[in-house]
């Protein structure tokens, strides 16, 4: 008995060494990448995997990047970030802007040979709109004010009433409310992407169930892919009207939901790209293939005006000023994201007279300041009772614990009395709880459509579906209104009025700008032309190549 | 005689497992209806939209109508439409993709771990305090107080970052060889509690009078061991196989989340996060479904192999 | 009529079998926890693992004090870095070298707030074990009433209860620990009540397998047979005989209630910030396991540790309290 006890301790005690010596082996991880590159094909790797392709029902990323690149709307998005005409090759206006005639390419066709005609489009944005389908893509036909959208998505009006109209094959006339400055950014979404009617009919509910049940017009056709699968390959189409400057043959998008993994698929030659989240950014940022662009959507904290004391702005204002985002970022994070100086994130809306960035004009009260936090907050103790309030954050999103934890810490320290309880929930339950109005502080993020300010600044007016702040001002409201309405020709004054919406809102502090995402990935150098879109269908493959 | 009370019992246990789905599948729908939020992709859609899908799908009649008409379904084999992960596809359809994988990786980790269990649990037990038997105590207890995820990391790390062995994720043109990983950082843990068990049953049995009263008759060692321990100490260790096989579900979503399988787990997982109320009662159901058929099987096991159950219960 | 004592002379009564008489006068009397104490003490193993329990539970308890680093203070200065400890970083190991050398020494490193994960791990056990014997303890509470109820009457009472516990049984584990997930309010209470609700079936199960068993036995006939009332009988004659047992198996229960604390905090339902369980430790740490190793490795030590040694201790205790069973 003795000696087995020995014995079997000196075995434990060699396993637990062995473990020991595994785990810290993964600290000297070196890098035995193979370049298994060929000109031919690009792997990439996708965090999520695809919910849909249907083109008016997908929503997350990886879908939409499909979508996008095998459907082509009548606009697409050059290298250089700008919307270009790609299924239309002319457009004209009319009306003041009111009316819109694009000319469809005589040479568009699609992978079954049927030539791209208007009445595809038409019978695409008509299945958008209509409230049976409840397609979350159906606001973009109204924020393109596209004819009797509203009255459609809300039930009161047939889809057939829309403003879009095919005359003759291969014209397409757009009616709208107003002229929207935007549009061409918006029309290079995947939802507005045409869908033939009689492909469709005949796949009936197995529509876009499998690669087999879906008809494509973009550079790209899917090969073999049922709805599941963990990977989706992308082949050249043949039928792709620009096809001699396709140049990648095969693109395979796969599903590696963790990015250590990822990180180590690259490592190994698994993939050409893998995004880069936490502390993998820090880890890889000497290598050569590290790249980082800047990111989607800003992370804010969002306060519920409808509460007691989170309705006085000294007390969010004091807030605001105790928050360091520069230490948040460079210190915590560490993952490339920069501090968010407005409630429209940086890098996607510029000026359309000097090309300035919306997010560098407008003003930027809310750099860490203890000392203005605390006269705040000196002020606010007078005129409300809170002392405490409960943030909430979504456990499911990427780095929201530790970014709750340091805003805790912050507040906590710099103003004295003020208790923040900390709770964590699904994101979905997060934001069932900002729709009902049933929270205080939330940690959340929102990421624009399309390339105008009024893509963020219009969920801050009155009523406005998602306000989930209920924050509301006459002002604000009248600016954002012009900007839509009278000022829509005059780009300079526009611009100007959004920037002072947007003013009035940041001092408002009803939500408190925190940080910009960033992009950051690996990418194997030899890729080229391969950008990540900050808004709209993040990864165009048309005119990527490997060399 | 003993057909017709095999058929009784086998006709009771029917009934009282149907009487626990149908308890259990009531249970979630009411849960259910208190998660948070809808089902649907609902961030920018109006409350207009949202009303219309409700009743697109039915999902604003009263609860009671809802479930009468879900099981009614089921009994069809429909068990509706996802909301939002796969919008539209039949949960059927997105079970009968992820379940094989998942079931085949369980069934993998439960067979080399009860087969390699067993034998090392025996051998240890034949050659008591033996260095032998103490490296198999010490696989087994390391075995249950190491958890599988970080197993996960450590083979994935060694086998297939390190020396290329075995694919890093799975891919279904390697799909065996991307299930060995995951299997073996599965299997541990059965491994270890069935050499533990395995072993004090063994030792046990080799007690009993009845083992010394057919060694005294002088069979041979081989014939001892095989015909009369080893059938013997087989029944308690089935008993233990039905619930382990079982934690190997719920291991399973750890691991099916470490290698990026694409199985139930994950499919799960995403579900609930995303409340997608059908695939998540759909793959409860799938998941009681395989927990009661487990039990159920092997107790009907345990009735063939023990003589004595299955005299006792003629007896009665 | 009553026999006098005092009428009865020495040699009234002869040893009919002298052999046997010797035989059980060489069986001196050992009190109960004599014997359990010097069974135990005898398998240094389980000696062994009872001194890394009481050495784990002492720094848990103790080294937040004497650290001067807080489990919950944020240092944005002094993130991610590696471990230091005076001494060894003279022989070129734990010398906190990372992206900077530390200023400061962290035994265990810090993680990406900057908190210091020693003092972590410390509060981490505390709040890990409190959770386990706090479950386990409810656990067997009502696994103990239950199985005894059930196991004492048997009878009808005994069926319809089986019953419900077979029902209840059949439930996935996995189930009722993702639903309430997603149903409860996310804390350590909720923690607790997954694993109440998944726990207590197996216990009661024990309890009246021990019970069934004590039923049979003499001393208990005996008592139902002058008459005691079932209250008595319960309390007075089966429960002293189900001590051991209720302490081996709570003993048993309290590594897996450790590792299905870690398993939760995995999958999500987890302690929330800014508190620490070796379960949500050993999570957080999992995304920067190749970034950073050290602040997923002392949680797992930790975790795997504890595991050990309360397995081994229980099989010691076991083996100490019932040595029927001593040389399984």
């Amino acid at each position: 008995m003795l000696s087995k006890v020995k014995k079997t301790m000196e075995l434990l005690l060699f396993s637990v060494i062995g473990v020991s010596i595994i785990l810290s082996l993964v600290a000297c991880s070196s890098s035995n990448g193979e370049d298994k590159i060929n000109s031919e094909t690009l792997k990439l790797q996708q965090p999520t995997s695809i919910d849909s392709l249907d083109p008016a029902l997908s929503y997350d990323t990886s879908s939409t990047i499909v979508v996008g690149n095998v459907n082509e709307g009548l606009y697409t998005v050059s290298p250089n970030n700008k919307p270009q005409l790609a299924m239309a090759e002319k457009v004209t206006k009319k009306d003041n802007g009111k009316t819109l005639i694009y000319t469809i390419r005589k040479d568009a066709k699609w992978s079954n040979g049927a030539p791209v005609t208007a009445s595809d489009f038409v019978f695409a944005w008509r299945r958008v709109v209509d409230p049976k389908l409840a397609s979350g893509f159906s606001f973009e036909l109204s924020e393109a004010q596209i004819k009797n959208a509203d009255a459609i998505i809300a039930g009161k009006k047939d889809p057939k009433t829309l403003g879009v109209y095919a005359e003759g094959e291969k014209t397409l006339v757009l009616k709208l409310n107003r002229p929207v400055p935007f549009m061409s950014s918006l029309l290079s979404f995947a939802s507005f992407a045409p869908i033939n009617e009689k492909f469709y009919k005949a796949q009936g509910k197995k529509f876009s169930m499998t690669s087999k049940n879906l008809i494509y017009n973009g550079p790209y056709v899917i090969k073999n892919w049922k709805n599941g699968d963990n990977s989706i390959t992308l082949a050249k189409n043949q039928n792709y009207y620009n096809k001699k400057n396709v140049k990648v043959k095969k693109i395979e998008l796969k599903l590696i939901s963790d990015t250590q993994r990822a990180v180590m698929a690259y490592k190994n030659g698994d993939v050409d790209y893998a995004a880069l989240t936490g502390n993998l950014v820090n880890q890889n940022k000497s290598s050569k293939d590290f790249r980082t662009d800047i990111g989607a959507f800003n992370w804010y904290l969002m306060f519920n005006s409808k509460i007691k004391g989170l309705d006085n702005k000294d007390l969010r204002k004091a807030i605001a000023y105790s928050i360091d985002s520069k230490e948040l970022t460079q210190k915590i994070l560490k993952d490339g994201s920069v501090p968010a100086e407005s409630v429209v994130p940086k890098g996607f809306a510029y000026s359309p007279t000097d090309h300035k960035d919306f997010a560098d004009q407008t003003n930027n009260p809310y750099s860490y300041n203890p000392n203005l936090a605390k006269k705040y907050w000196n002020k606010a103790k007078k005129e409300t009772n809170l002392r405490s309030f409960t943030l909430i954050y979504g456990k499911d999103e990427d780095n929201m614990g530790n970014v709750a934890a340091y805003i805790k810490s912050q507040i906590e320290k710099t103003l004295p009395d003020l208790n923040v309880n900390l709770q964590t929930m699904l994101k979905k339950t997060r934001l069932a709880k900002m729709q009902n109005f049933t929270y205080q502080v939330a940690l959340t993020r929102w990421a624009p459509d399309y390339a105008d300010p009024t893509a963020i600044l219009s969920m801050y007016t009155t009523n406005m579906v998602s306000n989930y702040g209920a924050w509301s001002d006459k002002t604000f409201d009248s600016l954002y209104n012009q900007a839509n309405t009278i000022f829509v020709n005059k780009s300079e004054v526009r611009w100007n009025a959004l920037i002072k919406a947007e003013n009035i809102l940041m001092d408002s502090a009803t939500s408190v700008p925190l940080y910009q995402t960033a992009n950051a990935y690996l990418l194997n150098s030899k890729v080229h032309n391969f950008i990540n879109h900050s808004c709209g269908v993040p990864l165009f493959f048309k005119y990527v190549y490997i060399k | 005689m003993e057909v017709i009370h095999m058929i009784r019992y086998i006709g009771k246990r029917t009934i009282l497992s149907l009487i626990t789905l149908f308890i259990i599948l009531f249970i979630l729908f009411l849960m259910l209806n208190f998660m948070p939020g809808s089902p649907f992709n609902d961030t920018k859609m109006s409350h207009e939209q949202l009303k219309i899908l409700y009743h697109e799908y039915g999902l604003d009649r009263p609860l009671a109508e809802r479930f009468l008409i879900y099981v009614k379904q089921m009994l069809t084999g429909n068990l509706g439409v996802s909301y939002s992960l796969q919008t539209n596809a039949t949960v059927t359809n997105m079970i009968s993709h992820t379940l094989p994988i998942s079931v085949q990786i369980g069934l993998q980790a439960s067979v080399v771990g009860s087969l390699i269990g067993i034998v090392l649990g025996f051998v240890a037990a034949l050659r008591k305090n033996s260095f032998f038997d103490s490296m198999a105590t010490g696989i087994s207890i390391l075995g249950v107080s190491v958890p599988s995820f970080v197993l996960a990391l450590c083979f994935s790390y060694i086998f297939s970052y390190k020396y290329n062995l075995f694919p890093l994720l799975y891919s279904s043109s390697e799909a065996f060889r991307s299930t060995i990983l995951p299997t073996l950082s599965l299997c541990f843990f059965t491994l270890a509690s069935i050499a533990r068990y395995s072993r004090s049953e063994m030792i046990e049995v080799m007690e009993k009078d009845y083992i010394r009263l057919a060694d005294a008759k002088g069979i041979t060692r081989f014939q001892l061991v095989c015909r009369h321990i080893i059938r013997n100490a087989m029944i308690p260790i089935i008993t233990v196989l039905a619930p382990l096989t079982v934690d190997l579900m719920a291991g399973s979503l750890v691991i099916e989340k470490a290698f990026s399988i694409p199985g139930m787990g994950s499919l799960y997982i995403n579900a609930i996060q995303a409340n997608d109320y059908n695939v998540v009662i759909g793959i409860s159901f799938i998941y009681s479904l395989m927990f009661i058929g487990t039990m159920f099987f092997v107790d009907l096991l345990y009735g063939l192999i023990d003589p004595r159950i299955r005299i006792a219960k003629r007896g009665k | 009529m009553l026999i006098q004592n005092d009428s009865l002379l020495d040699n009234d009564f002869q040893l009919a079998n002298k052999q046997r008489m010797e035989l059980s006068s060489n069986n001196k009397h050992i009190p109960y926890i004599k014997r359990v104490w010097s069974g135990f003490i005898s398998n240094k193993w389980a000696v062994a693992s009872f001194v890394v329990i009481l050495l784990i539970v002492l720094f848990a308890l103790f080294a937040p004090i004497f650290s001067p680093y807080s489990s919950t203070g944020v240092r944005p200065d002094e993130t991610n870095l590696s471990p230091r400890i005076p001494l060894l970083e003279k022989i070129g190991i734990f010398n906190g070298y990372s992206d900077a050398v530390s200023t400061r020494y962290h035994y265990f490193g810090t993680d990406n707030l900057g908190r210091d994960i020693w003092v972590r791990c410390a509060t981490g056990t505390r709040l890990s074990l409190y959770i386990a014997c706090l479950a386990m303890l409810i656990d067997l509470l009502i696994g103990v009433i239950y199985g005894m109820i059930s196991g004492y009457y048997g009878g009808r009472v005994d069926l319809a209860m089986q019953r419900i516990t077979e029902v209840l049984s059949i439930v996935p584990t996995i189930i009722v620990v993702t639903l309430l997930l997603v149903v409860l309010k996310p804390g350590l209470s909720s923690i607790i009540v997954a694993m109440i609700l998944t726990g207590w079936i197996n216990m009661s199960r024990i309890i009246r397998a021990q019970v069934l068993k004590i039923k049979e036995q003499e001393f208990v006939m005996a008592a139902y047979t002058i008459g005691e009332s079932t209250v008595t009988i319960i309390l007075k004659e089966i429960l002293p005989n189900l001590i051991g047992p209720i302490i081996t198996t709570f003993m048993f229960s309290i590594p897996s209630a450790i590792f299905l604390e870690a398993f939760l905090a995995f999958i999500g339902l987890g302690v929330p910030e800014p508190y620490a369980s070796l379960g949500s430790m050993i999570n957080d740490g999992f995304s920067s396991a190749m970034s950073y190793p050290f602040m997923i490795f002392f949680p797992i030590i930790l975790l795997v540790l504890l595991m050990l040694s309360f397995n081994l201790f229980a099989d010691g205790l076991r083996d100490a309290i019932d040595p029927e069973i001593n040389e399984k």
